[in-house]
């Protein structure tokens, strides 16, 4: 069989940790913009809250849900004309990256409203009281307040998206899950695969103990 | 409090914006007449063919040659025809024509190459050759097959060639499925799998139909008692490109590059795999080499 050579394999390993960072870095840039702004518009349009609006909650949350129904490798072919059309190639990290940001985005929204909602009312209510303008009471009470929160769900967000980056072997992405598969799977290459995961396992750690870290914090700060 | 989240927020942004920028001109290519993107899948041994004997031959033209791989070939029928790659080595013309049909692709097979056949591997029954095989099979043996479209009608017409079953005639043979089995003389219940998994079942079934390339990644070669012998050349795996490029001029070089000595030498190389597949007819035609193989 043709073997891969030790100097091949170090190059293929260094290309799949660029890929992955790259993915995952422009990914989570974008969704997490995007998935806060949502989670709040899904917050605060929801019953009771200061811009309650039907219709919008509902749509917004109907759209959230179709996203996360959908199989990831699902979401990547229905998104491929859409990500010709948007970055010019549907072969490619770029292109994985487009499907990774859009369910990621869905995913955080979720998350964040999740963490929105555990804040105490109670601080919400106090801060009305004092006549504070919904402006100043969703950015200087509810999102401090949602924080920590909202730093564990990134911290998950984050983790998923390693796993869904897997994925993007099937677009060309490439990347260290993908790796894992196409040695370990496609090639027999257990050895390969047996470092691949752990690189992955890894990855993990740091990002946990991190989110965690960072979550601390944002705890300690009230 | 609101400076923090500002200050995380915009690093955030400009991170992916700094690893979009660094990467991100070296996933859009702009393309040129020399240029040629060509689409490998890692799913089977083709991107080593393509790496060990086509690359270097067709460079020597004076082409720059950007690889893109994936690892399931099934994207690349509708890569190819949204231009994101100029050709790609990945499938047989059977498969190729499935998928023209289905999504109205303008596609064609350009010059086929030396293919994997499929080989009857059994672990679990003693048979070491067809007539022990039909010995040994009994009612309710479970078979393993590939349950890709145009690859589970070649698994059936393979099991057809060999007499283990009979199909119906009415039907278009590409097009078969488990559904379309006329006879089924020794009863074999069939079970439809992914390919890749084709090696790893073994210990579970009767026989299975695993892929030359499989069968040499997963080390099970012995275990096989019978060999497909490809009959029908619309099973042979080639470079595909878009109907309006057939008559280019950098594909009239990859033809080229193909029919070169150089990759007649890594065909034949026996420290690699190729020798053992299935050759096409215009390369047993210019080498006088031919398909000897023997059941």
């Amino acid at each position: 069989m043709i073997d891969i050579s030790f100097l091949q394999l170090l190059s293929e390993i260094k290309n799949a940790f660029l890929e992955t960072f790259f993915m995952c870095g422009v990914t989570i840039g974008i969704s997490v913009v995007m998935g806060l702004l949502l989670g709040l518009f899904i917050f605060v349009t929801n019953q009771g809250e200061f811009w309650e609006n039907k219709a919008l909650n509902r749509t917004g949350g109907f759209l959230i849900n179709v996203v996360r129904s959908i199989p990831f490798i699902i979401l990547l072919v229905v998104l491929l004309p859409f990500t010709k059309f948007l970055i010019g190639t549907s072969i490619g990290p770029l292109a994985a990256t487009v499907s990774l940001t859009v369910a990621s985005t869905a995913y955080f929204a979720r998350l964040v409203e999740s963490s929105l909602c555990e804040v105490d009312k109670g601080v919400l209510e106090a801060a009305k009281a004092l006549g504070a303008s919904h402006r100043i009471i969703v950015w200087d009470v509810l999102l401090p307040e949602a924080l920590p929160g909202i730093y564990r769900g990134l911290t998950i967000m984050t983790i998923g998206l390693l796993g869904n980056s897997a994925n993007a072997g099937m677009v060309g992405g490439g990347g260290i899950g993908d790796l894992a598969i196409r040695f370990g799977y496609y090639r027999y290459q257990t050895d390969v695969m047996v470092i691949a995961v752990v690189l992955l396992i890894v990855l993990v750690q740091i990002i946990q103990t991190f989110g965690d870290w960072i979550a601390k914090r944002a705890d300690r700060a009230h | 409090m609101t400076d923090n989240r500002l200050t995380v927020v915009s690093l955030l942004l400009s991170f992916s914006l700094l690893c979009g920028c660094s990467s991100g001109n070296k996933t859009v290519e702009q393309p040129d007449e020399k240029t040629v993107i060509v689409g490998l899948a890692y799913s089977a041994t083709y991107p080593e063919l393509f790496k060990h004997a086509v690359k270097n031959a067709f460079e020597k033209k004076g082409y720059k040659v950007v690889i893109k791989q994936v690892n399931n070939g099934n994207m690349l029928n509708s890569s190819l025809a949204r231009k994101d790659i100029d050709c790609h080595l990945s499938g047989h013309t059977a498969w190729m024509e499935f998928a023209v049909e289905r999504d109205h692709l303008d596609l064609s097979m350009l010059i086929t190459v030396p293919s994997s056949i499929y080989g009857l591997h059994t672990t679990t029954l003693k048979a070491r050759n067809l007539a022990e095989l039909k010995q040994e099979l009994k009612r309710g043996d479970v078979v393993a097959i590939p349950n890709d479209p145009s690859n589970l009608a070649r698994g059936l017409i393979f099991l057809e060639d060999i007499g283990l079953l009979k199909l119906k005639d009415d039907i278009n043979k590409y097009y078969a499925t488990d559904k379309d089995i006329a006879e089924n003389p020794y009863g074999i219940v069939l079970k439809p799998i992914d390919s890749a998994q084709s090696a790893r079942v073994l210990e579970s079934v009767a026989f299975s139909l695993v892929f030359g390339t499989e069968a040499y990644n997963a080390n099970i070669i012995s275990s096989r008692i019978v060999r497909e012998i490809i009959t029908d050349e619309r099973f042979l795996v080639g470079f595909i490109v878009r109907t309006e490029d057939l008559e280019k001029t950098w594909a009239t070089d990859l033809i080229e590059a193909v029919r070169s000595e150089e990759f007649k030498n890594v065909v034949e190389d026996k420290r690699y795999i190729f020798n053992d597949f299935q050759r096409p007819q215009w390369y047993v035609d210019l080498w006088g080499i031919p398909n000897d193989f023997v059941n």
